[in-house]
C-alpha cells in the first residue's frame, strides 16, 4: 500500500522535478567537460594514456561542478512542510540528473576515444575513471546535501561549486605519494588509489543519504551553551 | 524620537573627479578586506602556508639551487590564484546574488567604477601572495647550502598569476552573471595548466600561452643556460591581466577613451610578449649551452684539494667543500694507491635541451669523475658512487653491469662514504623500484642480486674490519678479472649462487 | 469552538546562545489568531516550529491531534497543515498552475484529475484564475504572494500558518488578502504573523504578542486595546513621562504611557495596547 502510494508520488513528481532542475547550469558544466575531452581529437594530439586520464579527470570535474547545483531549490521554504519526505524528493532529482549524467559521461568517453590512438585508449581504464568521476560528483552531492541539511539555504550550489575544485587540488597537493589519488594508468599505486576512490564514492553517497532526512531532534553540541545547529539565512 | 527631528548636519561637498577616485579607493578597500577574508581564500592560504611550513622534507632541500627554486614558487601561487578567482567572482556577483542590484544601480558611483574598485581590491591579496613568495625564496636563499641566482621575473610570475586569475574572476562576473562560471573556469585553468601544456615538446610560443611555463628537467642548470623567457612571460601575464581588467570595466559601461587605449596597449603587449617568448632561447644561450655541455672546462672554476681537483660552474663552487668531504671519505676507505691517485671531479650538465632536458651528460675523460648539479641525500650517495667508480674502474662508459669484485667494491665504498649511506641506498632502490642501483651521474651503478647480497652481507659486518680487508686487497679487488666469489672470500663473507635473473644481465 | 486544535507547551529554540523562542506555551482554536511582535521577537521561528519546518530544542506540540515529534506524526501533521513562509520562493519557470500542482503532489495528492481540480480550486479561491497559465517570473509581487497562499491552501489544510503574508502589498491587495484570510479562517485554525495591527484588529478573534522569544500577551483584540485604557492622552507640549509621543496633524501631541494628573485622556487603539504590552523596552526599538 505504502509502496504503491510512493510509486504514485514518484510518477507524479517526475515531470515537475525534471522541469525544476537547473538544466542550464548542468548543461554548462557538461558542455565544458565535452570541450575539454574533445581537445585531443580537435587538435589531433597523440597523447599518452597518462595525459588522457587527466583529460578525462578534468572533464569529470566539470561535471561535478554542475552536480553541485542539483539540490538547488528556490521553492525550498514554500515546500518546507509537506508530507512527501525530503529524501524521496532529493533521490528523484539525483536519479534524473544521474541518468542524464550517464549519457553525458558516455559521450565524454566516446569523444576521448575518438581523439586517442588505439594503444593509448587500450591503456586507459575507463571503468576506474568512471568511479573517479562518480566520486567527484558524489563529493559535490555530499557537500550540497550537508548544506541543505545544516542550513536553511535555498541554493547551496554556488558555494559548493566554489569549494569543489579546491578539494581535488588539495588532494593532489597534500596526499603523500603512497596514497595519491590521481595516479597515471599502469602505476603500481593504481589499484590502491581506486580502492580509495571507491571508498570516497561510497562515503560521499552515504553522507548525502545521511543528510537527506529532516531532523526530528535538534543536535545539541554542548548542553547548556544553547548552540544547536547553525541555521543561516533562515530568518527568525 | 528626537533623533529624527531635522537638524543641520555638515552636508557632503558636491562630488568632483577626485572624489570619484576616492570613492573607488574606499570601495576597493572594503572589497579587498572581504576578498582577503573570504573563506575560500583563507582556507587556501592556510593550506598553502601549512604546506610550506610543514616540517621535514628531503635532505636535498638543504641544498637548493636558486634558479630552480624561484620557479617552484609558481604552482602554489597558481592554486591560490584559482581560489582568489572564484572569491573575486563571487564578490562581483554579490550584488546580483543578494538582490541589491536594483538599489545599487541608482547610486552615485557608477557600475564601471565599482568594477575598477573590484579590480583594485585584488591587489592586497596579490601582495600577500608576493610576500609568501618573498618569504619562501628568502628562506631558501639563506640556507647555508644554497647556490645559484634567482630571477626576479620568475619570482613575480606567481603573484602575477594571482592578479591575472583574480581579474579574470572580475571579468567573468561582469560578462556572465552566474556564480557557476568561476568554478568551471577554475577547472578549465587546471586543465590548461596541468593537463594539456605540461609538455615541453610543444612550440615555445604555445607553451608561453599557458599560465605557467612548465620546465621539469632531470637536473638543475647554471642560471645562464636556462634561457627561459621569464621576463616576457611575466609581461604576458601582466598585460593579460590589464586587458581583462579593461574588458571588465568596459563590460560594465566604462566606455571612456582611456579604457580603450589601455585595452589596446595591453593587447599589443600580450601579442608582443607571446611573439618574444617564441624567440627564446636566444642564440647566445644556445651557444653557451653547447659550450657548457661539450666543453665545460672552458667556463668552469677549478680548485685543487690534495690529489683531487674540483671543477664546477662558477655558481656551484660553494659545494666543492661538500664534494671534498665525500671524496676524502672514499679515498680514506680505499687507502693505499686509491688514496693518492690523482683525480679531477668535474661538474657536468646536458644543457642542449634547456631546463626541460632529461639527457645525461657525456662520460668523463680519463682521470675525471662527474659531479651533477644537485646535492644532498641520495645525490650525495650518487656522487660517492661516481668517485668510487673513478677510483675502482676509471671510466664512466656503460659497458654493462660489473658482475665482479669491482661492483661490490664500488657500491660498498659509496655507501660507507656517505652519511646515512645504508638508508639512502635502500631508499634510492625503492624509489626507482630497482634495488641495488645507484643513479650515479652519466651511467647508473647497478648490481645484480648476487653482488647485492654480498654488499648487504658486508654492510652487516663492522666497517673497520671490512675497511682493513679493502685496503689490504685493493689491487686485487679493483682488478678487472676478480670474481665476486673471490671478493667475498677476501672480505670475509660468502657469495650466493648466480640466479636466473642474474644471468640476464649484460656483464662488463 | 473553544477546544484547542493546536497546542504547544514549553517550546524553546536557541540560535548561537540566544533564545529565539523561549518557553512558549500556546493553545490555538479555530479562527484567525494574530501574532504580533517587533522584528527579532521570534515570530518566524515559532511559526517554523509549528509548521514542522524546524525542530525545537525543547517542548512539545500537537497539530490537530498529531504529534510531529515522531516520523509518522510529522507526516500526518504535514498532511493537514499549510505554510506560507516569510519569503516564499518559487521555480520562476513554472506557471502558477504548475507550481501549485507541484506543491499538491508534494502534499501527497497523487490522483491526477482530483489534484488538478484542487489546484484550480485554490487558484480560483485566491483570485488567480485568469493568470494560472502565466509563468511565475512574469507575475507581480502581490500575485506571487497569492500563488504562495494558494500553495498553502492546497489540500484544504485544517491548520494554516501564514508568516507576514501582507508585507509589500498595496492597500487594495491587502484588503483582498484580508478577505482571503478571513475566509480561510472559517472552520480552520489560522496563525497569522504580522506587523500590521490593523490586520489583527480586523481579522483576528485572538491576538498573541511576542517579544524576545516570550509571549507577552495572549487574549482578544479588545483585551489588548484595553491594556491602554487610561494611558493615552493629548497634550500641547512634549511629555517626558510618555513612552511614545508624537505631534499629530492637529498640532497637539498624542502620548502613550503613564499620564500625569489631569491629563486629557483619549480612546486607545489596538496599537497603543500592543506598544504597552511589549513592556519596559524603549519604544524607539519597536517597529510598528
Amino acid at each position: 500500500m505504502r509502496v504503491r502510494r510512493r510509486a504514485a508520488v514518484v510518477a507524479a513528481l517526475t515531470r515537475p522535478t525534471v522541469r525544476s532542475l537547473p538544466w542550464r547550469l548542468l548543461a554548462g558544466g557538461w558542455s565544458l567537460g565535452v570541450v575539454v575531452a574533445a581537445v585531443p581529437a580537435l587538435f589531433s594530439l597523440d597523447l599518452p594514456a597518462a595525459v588522457l586520464a587527466n583529460v578525462v579527470r578534468a572533464a569529470a570535474l566539470c561535471g561535478a561542478v554542475g552536480t553541485a547545483f542539483v539540490l538547488d531549490d528556490p521553492a525550498r521554504h514554500t515546500t518546507g512542510a509537506v508530507p512527501v519526505p525530503r529524501p524521496l524528493r532529493q533521490a528523484l532529482r539525483v536519479a534524473v540528473v544521474g541518468l542524464a549524467g550517464a549519457v553525458w559521461w558516455a559521450a565524454v568517453l566516446g569523444v576521448v576515444r575518438a581523439g586517442a590512438d588505439a594503444e593509448s585508449w587500450a591503456a586507459l581504464p575507463a571503468g576506474a575513471l568512471t568511479v573517479e568521476a562518480g566520486a567527484l560528483s558524489g563529493l559535490a552531492l555530499a557537500l550540497a546535501g550537508a548544506a541543505v541539511r545544516f542550513s536553511a539555504v535555498r541554493l547551496p550550489g554556488p558555494a559548493v561549486a566554489a569549494a569543489l575544485p579546491a578539494l581535488p587540488v588539495a588532494a593532489a597537493v597534500f596526499l603523500p605519494y603512497e596514497h595519491a589519488l590521481f595516479v597515471p594508468p599502469g602505476d603500481p599505486r593504481w589499484a590502491d588509489a581506486h580502492t580509495l576512490w571507491a571508498g570516497i564514492l561510497a562515503a560521499t553517497l552515504a553522507v548525502w543519504a545521511g543528510c537527506g532526512p529532516e531532523p526530528r531532534r535538534r543536535v545539541r553540541a554542548v548542553p547548556g551553551r544553547g548552540g544547536g545547529v547553525p541555521q543561516r539565512g533562515g530568518g527568525r | 524620537m528626537t533623533a529624527l527631528t531635522r537638524t543641520p548636519v555638515t552636508a557632503p561637498a558636491p562630488p568632483s573627479a577626485r572624489d570619484g577616485l576616492r570613492a573607488v579607493l574606499a570601495l576597493a578597500r572594503v572589497e579587498a578586506r572581504r576578498l582577503l577574508l573570504h573563506p575560500l581564500v583563507l582556507v587556501s592560504l592556510a593550506g598553502y602556508l601549512a604546506l610550506l611550513l610543514w616540517p621535514g622534507g628531503e635532505p636535498e632541500d638543504a641544498y637548493p639551487v636558486l634558479q630552480d627554486v624561484d620557479r617552484e614558487t609558481q604552482f602554489g601561487q597558481l592554486l591560490l590564484g584559482l581560489a582568489v578567482m572564484i572569491a573575486a567572482n563571487l564578490g562581483v556577483l554579490r550584488s546580483h546574488r543578494r538582490g541589491t542590484d536594483g538599489s545599487f544601480a541608482v547610486l552615485v558611483v557608477q557600475p564601471w567604477r565599482r568594477t575598477c574598485a573590484h579590480v583594485l581590491s585584488v591587489l592586497p591579496t596579490v601582495l600577500v601572495g608576493a610576500l609568501i613568495v618573498a618569504g619562501q625564496f628568502t628562506a631558501e636563499a639563506l640556507k647555508p647550502g644554497a647556490v645559484g641566482h634567482g630571477s626576479v621575473f620568475e619570482l613575480v610570475t606567481g603573484p602575477l598569476l594571482i592578479l591575472l586569475l583574480a581579474v579574470l574572476g572580475v571579468l567573468l562576473g561582469r560578462l556572465i552573471r552566474s556564480s557557476f562560471v568561476a568554478p568551471l573556469a577554475a577547472v578549465a585553468v587546471i586543465a590548461a595548466a596541468f593537463v594539456f601544456v605540461a609538455d615541453s615538446s610543444s612550440p615555445a610560443w604555445l607553451r608561453g600561452l599557458a599560465p605557467v611555463l612548465f620546465d621539469e628537467g632531470a637536473r638543475p642548470l647554471p642560471s645562464g643556460l636556462l634561457g627561459r623567457p621569464a621576463g616576457w612571460h611575466a609581461l604576458y601575464l601582466l598585460a593579460l591581466a590589464v586587458l581583462a581588467a579593461a574588458g571588465a570595466v568596459r563590460a560594465s559601461g566604462g566606455r571612456t577613451r582611456a579604457v580603450r587605449a589601455t585595452a589596446l596597449t595591453a593587447l599589443g603587449a600580450v601579442v608582443a610578449a607571446v611573439v618574444l617568448q617564441g624567440t627564446a632561447p636566444s642564440d647566445a644561450v644556445r651557444e653557451a649551452r653547447e659550450v657548457a655541455t661539450r666543453d665545460p672546462a672552458e667556463v668552469q672554476d677549478c680548485v685543487r684539494r690534495g690529489p683531487t681537483t674540483y671543477c664546477a660552474f662558477p655558481e656551484f663552487t660553494p659545494w666543492v667543500d661538500e664534494w671534498a668531504r665525500v671524496t676524502d671519505r672514499v679515498r680514506s676507505l680505499a687507502g693505499g694507491p686509491g688514496a693518492e691517485q690523482a683525480l679531477t671531479v668535474r661538474q657536468k650538465v646536458n644543457a642542449l635541451d634547456g631546463p626541460s632536458g632529461t639527457g645525461e651528460p657525456s662520460p668523463a675523460a680519463p682521470g675525471e669523475v662527474t659531479a651533477s648539479t644537485a646535492w644532498g641525500g641520495e645525490r650525495e650517495l650518487e656522487f660517492a658512487a661516481s668517485v668510487a667508480r673513478g677510483l675502482v674502474v676509471g671510466h664512466e662508459r656503460y659497458a654493462g653491469v660489473f658482475c665482479d669484485a669491482r661492483g661490490v667494491l664500488t657500491v660498498w665504498l659509496a655507501i660507507r662514504a656517505t652519511r646515512d649511506g645504508e638508508a639512502l641506498f635502500e631508499k634510492t632502490g625503492e624509489g626507482y623500484n630497482s634495488p641495488g642501483v645507484i643513479q650515479a651521474p652519466v651511467t647508473a651503478v647497478a648490481l645484480r642480486d648476487r653482488e647485492l647480497t654480498v654488499v648487504e652481507r658486508l654492510l652487516a659486518l663492522p666497517r673497520e674490519r671490512v675497511g682493513r680487508a679493502v685496503r689490504a686487497h685493493w689491487a686485487e679487488l679493483s682488478a678487472a678479472g676478480t670474481t665476486t666469489d673471490r671478493a667475498a672470500t677476501l672480505l670475509g663473507v660468502t657469495a650466493p649462487a648466480e640466479t636466473a635473473a642474474d644471468r640476464e644481465w649484460m656483464c662488463a | 469552538m473553544t477546544r484547542p486544535t493546536v497546542s504547544a507547551a514549553g517550546l524553546t529554540l536557541s540560535y548561537r546562545g540566544t533564545r529565539a523562542v523561549d518557553e512558549v506555551t500556546l493553545r490555538l482554536t479555530e479562527g484567525v489568531t494574530g501574532l504580533l511582535g517587533p522584528n527579532g521577537a521570534g515570530k518566524t521561528t515559532l511559526l517554523r516550529i509549528l509548521a514542522t519546518a524546524t525542530v525545537p530544542d525543547n517542548g512539545a506540540f500537537t497539530v490537530l491531534g498529531h504529534d510531529p515529534s515522531t516520523a509518522t506524526g510529522r507526516q500526518d501533521a504535514r498532511r493537514v497543515l499549510g505554510y506560507l513562509p516569510q519569503n516564499p520562493g518559487f521555480h520562476p519557470d513554472f506557471t502558477a498552475f504548475e507550481f501549485v500542482d507541484y506543491v499538491a503532489i508534494l502534499k501527497d495528492l497523487t490522483d491526477r484529475r482530483s489534484r488538478h481540480a484542487e489546484a484550480r480550486r485554490v487558484l480560483d479561491a485566491v483570485g488567480l484564475a485568469d493568470v494560472r497559465g502565466k509563468r511565475i517570473r512574469k507575475l507581480s509581487g502581490g500575485m506571487k504572494q497569492r500563488v504562495a497562499l494558494a500553495a498553502a491552501l492546497v489540500g484544504d489544510p485544517g491548520f494554516l500558518v501564514l508568516d507576514e503574508p501582507t508585507v509589500g502589498l498595496d492597500p487594495e491587495q491587502r484588503m483582498r488578502f484580508r478577505e482571503l484570510i478571513a475566509e480561510a479562517g472559517e472552520g480552520r485554525t489560522v496563525l497569522l504573523s504580522t506587523h500590521q495591527t490593523e490586520d489583527v484588529a480586523m481579522l483576528c478573534h485572538r491576538v498573541v504578542v511576542m517579544d524576545k522569544g516570550r509571549v507577552r500577551f495572549d487574549g482578544t483584540p479588545a483585551e489588548l486595546t484595553a491594556v491602554a485604557d487610561g494611558r493615552v492622552w493629548r497634550s500641547t507640549e512634549r511629555q517626558p513621562g510618555a513612552r511614545a509621543g508624537w505631534r499629530t496633524g492637529t498640532g497637539e501631541f498624542r502620548n502613550v504611557g503613564d499620564p500625569p494628573e489631569g491629563a486629557r485622556l483619549v480612546e486607545p487603539t489596538l496599537e497603543d495596547g500592543y506598544l504597552l504590552a511589549l513592556g519596559g523596552d524603549p519604544v524607539a526599538e519597536v517597529a510598528v
